[in-house]
């Protein structure tokens, strides 16, 4: 069997959601399969940062490996994911994993950019060492990747594919001008920094990557969300994947009558039918007269909608 | 008043007394009758009155929740995790529920534990804990090994399975198994790696935290490029069980060597550290094993080296357990219960007020949360037991029971003089307690961190103490008969051969402990043969 060059994800992910999520964990070094028992998975180490889920997710490496037991029922089911897979799901892209700072096992590598052949490559990775010391010891979780045996198009490739937040280059010509240069994972934004104000920089950078990916994600969440009063209109949002609040009467009968009446041809989607994914706590406002999208009967309450299997 | 606690004696002391030596077949089982009787094995209720009379206290210090170690240390053992609601029995034979107080302790070793690891190199992973059978097989001293404790599914989903799989025992076969598909050159080495995990082992003599049939456990797995590396691996973890043996638990372990008898299933080398319980039985504690290249052949995980040859990786794989809570237990408990080092006890203080008229009760009560915010903010770990459902008098009997290595306690004249009370666990009585502390935050907390400090330092030199008046250095083997015989542990030269090392244990019931790393000098003649021997051995009884 021909390796893969694990160089990049091949799947996109706003057209094959399942696959491109597969390919993120597996190549993110998140999970490695488990061919001999199925529906097990290897949890590799930059999945777990025990005491960061604990602290900022509320799930326990437990409660994690039950989720990842289910790992293609939550492919499916974004909007129920759990706060972790959430932050693979949310906020990855068609070059791999964007990590949140505040949970990456590692947030800012340093890779150092020799010119072929030239007198100051151990010079260049002991400023590669040098940076990682200064980081680390201002509480940054940084990692030098000095390895010999990769290119630094490579290493650009692979800090991408795992989601680091933060890329720290430093070539010949910032080793002279004492500074490096850094890339941010979530926008490719490239800049030059003095050693001397490193520290501030970093830290910097990641409180606003840690914010501009909550942005974009509310953001995101806020464009996916439809609200919807009747059958043509919850069709129309359902054929384009939104995630839909539509008011409701709280019939059983109801629920699975929708489920029956959007499973396949009806909406021309595949897969199951949508059914209720939760009734948010803050409810909109419920007029007297609204009914319920779905019977016609006077509307209860507001709930999320969405598709299953 | 009449004294609603009422305490039926303990089913050993009905069944067994003291003076009965087990039946062989009854001693397997021993531990599974002396199960404490729910209800009496916790702390017998009190009035609801605050007041506090001396012979009440009396009467709650009569009435024995734990039986002592000198009648029965077995029924002692299961008393006191029973009463200070350590871990109870699972609805499966041989199984254990560890309850919060109990995991609070296995989260202590967790913690160290965990940042030492990180600071060697080491990543946390995890692995699924079903296993094939076939994996098992590869390595035919490790099947050899396992085999009588394995737990096998042989049906998932309602259908029978193809291929049986295993519940893991341990992890060295799928580690492998993925270590083939991950290592490819020697750059890719040392692949360093530990899992906090449940293992299952059907075990026929269970005893909670000891042996069970499930426990949880850590398990470090690293693959290197060089058999000096793998040893040297090997060697700096149980350097690291044994500091935190000695830092952390006051527990003085002996680090060595294991037996070629032995050595784990699979492995080159074992590495052990070796603890002396309150019974003077041996536990090994944790281990560490240089597996050479024993699974790699098996399994073939392989590198290409600088040379592009392929070769195989020389591994280690080291592990500590809960059974390390019940070394905790067995080593500084008392007649009185549990007893906790400072450094791993999950509460480090707790306070006690004590009032007797309502009136005194605002001031009192406001006291004790000025002293728990001032000890909490300086990084103790306390509790202020407030409760008026309880005596003061119940109150200390509970949490001593408990192991809380200090009891402040405040009344009405403490409040007035602006002082405390301290009372330390591992010294008992007046002799343990001090007035007049200063109520002041800085002064206080000095001190508390002061006397924990202390009691740490204690406990091991107690431990430390107790462990060398009960090893005898032996020179022959009627020598070491006579020290296993009175219950001790025997440290003597020895090179005969492993039949001979089997005779011993048929004979004594002592098995060898370790060669421990630290030998003395000079010649010496092994205990059994009369032959030069280069090393000296530990024999003991063990667990």
């Amino acid at each position: 069997m021909v390796k893969e060059t694990r160089l990049g994800i091949t799947a996109k992910k706003d057209e094959d959601f399942g696959k491109w999520y597969s390919e993120a964990c597996r190549f993110g070094e998140l999970v490695e399969y488990y061919e001999s028992v199925k529906g097990c998975y290897i949890l590799k180490p930059s999945g777990i940062s025990d005491e960061y889920l604990e602290r900022y997710t509320n799930t326990t490496l437990k409660g994690l490996l039950q989720r990842l037991l289910g790992l293609q029922e939550l492919v499916d089911k974004r909007t129920q994911g759990p706060p972790f897979e959430a932050a693979c799901m949310t906020h990855g892209d068609d070059k791999g994993l964007v990590f949140p700072p505040k949970v990456a096992p590692v947030q800012v590598v340093v890779i150092h950019v020799p010119i072929k052949g030239a007198a100051d490559y151990q010079e260049l990775c002991d400023a590669c060492e040098a940076v990682e010391s200064t980081l680390l010891g201002a509480g940054i979780r940084a990692e030098a990747d000095i390895r010999d045996n990769y290119s630094c198009g490579w290493k650009y490739a692979d800090q991408e594919l795992t989601g680091v937040p933060l890329r720290i280059e430093t070539g010949p010509r910032d080793l002279a001008n004492d500074q490096v240069r850094i890339v941010t994972r979530d926008n490719g934004a490239k800049m030059d920094v003095k050693r001397g104000d490193l520290i501030e920089q970093v830290k910097d950078l990641l409180e606003k990557i840690q914010s501009n990916l909550y942005d974009v994600a509310k953001r995101k969440v806020e464009e996916c969300t439809q609200k919807v009063e009747t059958w043509d209109e919850f069709v129309e949002a359902l054929s384009q994947k939104k995630l839909i609040l539509a008011p409701w009467c709280d019939k059983v009968e109801v629920e699975k009558d929708v489920k029956r009446r959007t499973r396949g041809d009806e909406t021309g989607g595949g897969g199951g039918g949508a059914k209720t994914l939760c009734t948010p706590l803050e409810q909109p406002e419920l007029g007297e007269e609204t009914l319920c999208f779905a019977s016609g009967k006077p509307a209860k309450k507001w709930s999320y909608w969405g598709r299953s299997y | 008043m009449v004294s609603s606690s009422l305490r039926l004696p303990s089913l050993t002391s009905l069944l067994f007394p003291a003076t009965t030596r087990y039946p062989a077949t009854l001693r397997r089982t021993v531990c599974l009758r002396n199960r404490p009787l729910s209800g009496f094995a916790t702390a017998p209720s009190g009035t609801a009155s605050p007041e506090t009379k001396s012979s009440e206290v009396d009467r709650l210090r009569s009435d024995r929740a734990v039986t002592p170690r000198s009648q029965d240390f077995n029924a002692w053992y299961l008393d006191v995790i029973a009463s200070a609601e350590l871990a109870d029995y699972g609805p499966v034979r041989g199984t254990m529920v560890i309850r919060p107080y109990g995991y609070a302790i296995w989260e202590a070793i967790q913690d160290y534990l965990n940042v030492k690891f990180k600071e060697t190199g080491h990543s946390n992973m995890y692995f699924p804990q079903f296993i094939p059978y076939s994996f098992i097989e590869k390595e035919a001293s490790h099947v050899e090994g396992f085999s009588p404790e394995l737990a096998l599914v042989t049906v998932g989903g309602g259908k029978e399975l193809e291929e049986k799989l295993v519940v893991r025992p341990t992890s060295e076969t799928i580690v492998n198994h993925m270590f083939t598909q991950w290592i490819h050159s020697y750059r890719d080495l040392p692949l360093m790696i530990n899992q906090w995990a449940n293992v299952t082992r059907w075990e026929m003599r269970t005893k909670p935290f000891i042996r069970t049939l499930e426990f949880l456990w850590q398990e470090g797995h690293t693959a290197h490029a060089t058999p000096e590396e793998a040893e040297k691996e090997a060697k700096q973890m149980i350097e690291i069980y044994t500091r935190f043996a000695f830092e952390q638990t006051a527990i003085p372990v002996i680090p060595g060597r294991k037996s070629k008898l032995e050595t784990f299933a699979g492995a080159d080398i074992t590495y052990t550290i070796e603890a002396m319980m309150g019974d003077r039985k041996a536990l090994q504690a944790g281990t560490s094993h240089n597996l050479g290249q024993n699974f790699s052949r098996a399994f073939g995980t392989q590198f290409a080296d600088e040379n592009g040859e392929r070769q195989h990786v020389w591994q280690t794989s080291w592990a500590v357990s809960t059974r390390f809570v019940g070394g905790i237990i067995m080593t500084h408990g008392d007649d009185t219960g549990l007893m906790l080092p400072p450094k791993i006890a999950p509460i480090q203080v707790v306070i006690v007020p004590i009032w007797k008229k309502d009136t005194e009760k605002t001031g009192v009560l406001s006291a004790a949360s000025s002293v728990k915010e001032a000890l909490q903010t300086a990084g103790v770990r306390v509790k202020l037991d407030d409760t008026d459902q309880r005596t003061p008098g119940w109150k200390f009997n509970f949490w001593e029971m408990k192991g809380i290595p200090l009891r402040i306690e405040i009344g009405p004249r403490d409040v007035s003089s602006n002082s405390v009370v301290v009372s330390r666990r591992d010294v008992p009585g007046k002799a343990g307690k001090v007035f007049g502390i200063s109520m002041e935050p800085s002064t206080l907390v000095a001190y508390v961190k002061e006397k924990l400090d202390e009691i740490q330092t204690s406990l091991l030199e107690k431990a430390l103490s107790f462990r060398d008046s009960n090893i005898v250095d032996v020179n022959s083997y009627a020598e070491l008969k006579d020290a296993i015989s009175s219950g001790k542990w025997a440290r003597g030269p020895w090179s005969a051969s492993d039949a001979d090392e089997q005779r011993v244990k048929e004979e004594t019931g002592a098995t060898i402990r370790c060669f421990p790393f630290e030998q003395t000098q000079g010649t010496k003649t092994c205990l059994m043969t009369g032959n030069p021997a280069e090393e000296v051995a530990i024999f003991a009884k063990s667990y």
